[in-house]
């Protein structure tokens, strides 16, 4: 395994393996709460938290996209809850919106050339503290999901039901985007805000396709993730394309087989 | 009210005919002219591409660039493709007086610029901007009788070169604005003297006889690198901090290894990520130079960044 000798790949490949099944368990939560809309506007919204801490003269502006990331998946939980028919359509203008301002900040100086790895993804520069943070929010992930996915999963199914038995459901909503924002900024930078929510769904979208149970839907789920993740970094190990295309290109394929699969 | 309208009118004419504004296509031409206009009366300076652009291959013109062209009597470029962007823009004014820093230098003056091969500088240089080079190449091959090939345009990084620059400069601007001939050639002289200066804190340097190898990740730098000996082993654009695929990185990361035993030298207005880690995956140890292009609107902002270079070459010939 020549590939191995390269820090940079071995980097990637540790972090495509922490990233990947995040992806997976949260595309299934995404996927049955019908929130693909939101997800991605979430993703969208991450140039903008950029541009706040650009304007705001941060170095590190992980921390403004993180906490923009959450205040603004809070704003759009509200508006779902708050709308009826429209929220959609709302959601998808204020992603429009963030995403426009981001744009319009980062330009500004005639050079948008310096932020093109936000839209595309960069996980090949990944670096050993950004393997750490991303390793915590695994762990963190790891353990909401052990104590709340239950619960969670009983609100997604019957809202009303799990109202009536005594569940704050607002406060599981609410706890479930904060948990996806601070994924998903976590990882725009690796993954590209073009391409984030295609990953986020595709996993879940294909398990679904194959699975017969809760259980087999998560584990299918996870490990098409990191299939398509791991296969994805290799290949283009191999090609000009670039990673994180690489690996949408093969989840989206792995999609269809299993959509006819399925028929 | 009519009247006084009009003569406003004159009076605002007036005024415009009195000032001269000259307009430069970026940041080091911009510093230069701070330099060459010091003082004078009636010139009015505007700069076209903002000093935090990377790449000016890169640049998008804004609306605002356009407006400043729009009433300049003289456009300062740098000549060489650098200035890609204007391509298709130079072509609507065909009555606007061009000085080209480019031309004060002789043909031997120019290095061979590097071949683009790296994907993020592969900017569509042979469709688009084909015809602004026709038409500088056909000025070239009027003043030089040669055909143009080829060259790295980042001539400023040079200070001889640079010297000769505003040399040429200040003797054009002196033709072109007899009124304040005398004040350029002051204030060409006053410049020209501080760099000087400059290149005497740098002859230490250049008499240094042990030097690393190199492997320059910007072309800007083969000026620097060539001038005070320091062995070039390869110049690699790397320009784009994204978007590779894991067998470019390869390739790069091969590129340099291959090189030989040197230091990496990266240009410090990028983020830095990739010359990390190539100097992390090579063992090499990086050093990051200023290429001039960026930085606040000061008139000694050029011999700022130089002197920081200077520093930077120093800890790595140690």
């Amino acid at each position: 395994m020549q590939m191995f000798e390269y820090e940079f790949f071995r980097h990637a490949f540790l972090a495509i393996l922490l990233i990947t099944p995040l992806f997976g368990v949260l595309g299934t939560m995404i996927v049955d709460n019908k929130m693909a809309f939101f997800s991605d506007a979430l993703g969208h919204s991450a140039i903008t938290g950029i541009a706040i801490g650009v304007v705001l003269g941060m170095t590190d502006t992980t921390l403004s996209m993180i906490i923009f990331g959450i205040i603004f998946a809070l704003f759009l939980n509200w508006i779902k809850y708050r709308g009826k028919a429209g929220a959609e359509t709302i959601i998808s203008v204020f992603a429009s919106c963030g995403l426009a301002i981001g744009l319009a900040v980062l330009s500004m100086g005639g050079n948008f050339s310096k932020y093109n790895s936000l839209l595309i993804g960069d996980i090949l520069s990944i670096t050993h503290r950004e393997l750490i943070g991303l390793g915590l929010a695994f762990i963190f992930t790891g353990i909401f999901w052990f104590f709340c996915f239950n619960r969670l999963h009983f609100v997604s199914i019957n809202t009303s039901l799990a109202k009536s038995k005594g569940i704050p459901v607002r406060l599981y909503d609410n706890m479930f985007v904060i948990l996806m924002s601070v994924i998903v900024m976590l990882s725009i930078k690796w993954v590209g805000l073009l391409i984030i929510n295609a990953l986020l769904i595709l996993p879940a979208a294909a398990a679904r396709n194959l699975a017969r149970s809760m259980r087999s839907y998560h584990l299918y789920s996870v490990l098409i993730a990191v299939f398509c993740g791991v296969l994805g970094l290799i290949l283009s190990y191999y090609t000009d394309i670039a990673t994180g295309p690489m690996i949408v290109l093969l989840a989206s394929a792995v999609f269809f087989l299993t959509f006819f699969k399925g028929r | 009210m009519v009247q006084s309208g009009s003569e406003k009118g004159k009076e605002s004419d007036k005024k415009e005919e009195e000032t001269v504004k000259i307009v430069t296509s970026f940041y080091p031409l911009y510093i230069m002219m701070l330099n060459l206009a010091d003082g004078i009366d009636g010139i009015e300076l505007d700069n076209m591409a903002e000093p935090q652009t990377g790449c000016l291959h890169d640049y998008q013109l804004r609306p605002r660039d356009l407006v400043c062209l729009e009433d300049a009597d003289i456009f300062l470029a740098n000549g060489g493709g650098m200035e890609e962007f204007l391509s298709d823009v130079l072509e609507a004014y065909p009555d606007l007086n061009i000085i080209y820093a480019i031309d004060g230098l002789s043909e031997e003056d120019l290095l061979e610029g590097h071949e683009h091969d790296h994907e993020g500088h592969a900017h569509a240089e042979e469709t688009d901007t084909h015809e602004e080079k026709e038409l500088h190449e056909v000025e070239e091959e009027a003043i030089h009788g040669e055909e143009e090939h080829e060259v790295n345009p980042h001539t400023w990084m040079n200070m001889e070169l640079y010297k000769k620059e505003i040399s040429y400069i200040a003797q054009t601007l002196a033709q072109v604005d007899p009124a304040n001939q005398d004040a350029y050639k002051e204030n060409e002289k006053r410049y020209t003297e501080k760099i000087d200066d400059l290149i005497e804190e740098y002859a230490a340097l250049k008499q240094k006889e042990e030097k690393p190898g190199c492997v320059l990740l910007h072309e800007s730098f083969v000026y620097l690198a060539e001038e005070y000996g320091y062995p070039v082993l390869e110049t690699l654009d790397v320009e784009k901090d994204s978007g590779f695929s894991a067998k470019e990185m390869r390739e790069l990361i091969d590129e340099v290894g291959d090189a030989g035993n040197g230091v990496i030298v990266s240009d410090s207005q990028y983020s830095g990520n990739i010359s990390t880690l190539l100097a992390q995956e090579t063992g090499m140890e990086r050093y990051q130079l200023d290429s001039g292009v960026s930085g606040e609107y000061e008139k000694d902002a050029y011999l700022t960044s130089m002197r920081k270079n200077l520093e930077e070459l120093k800890r790595a010939a140690d």
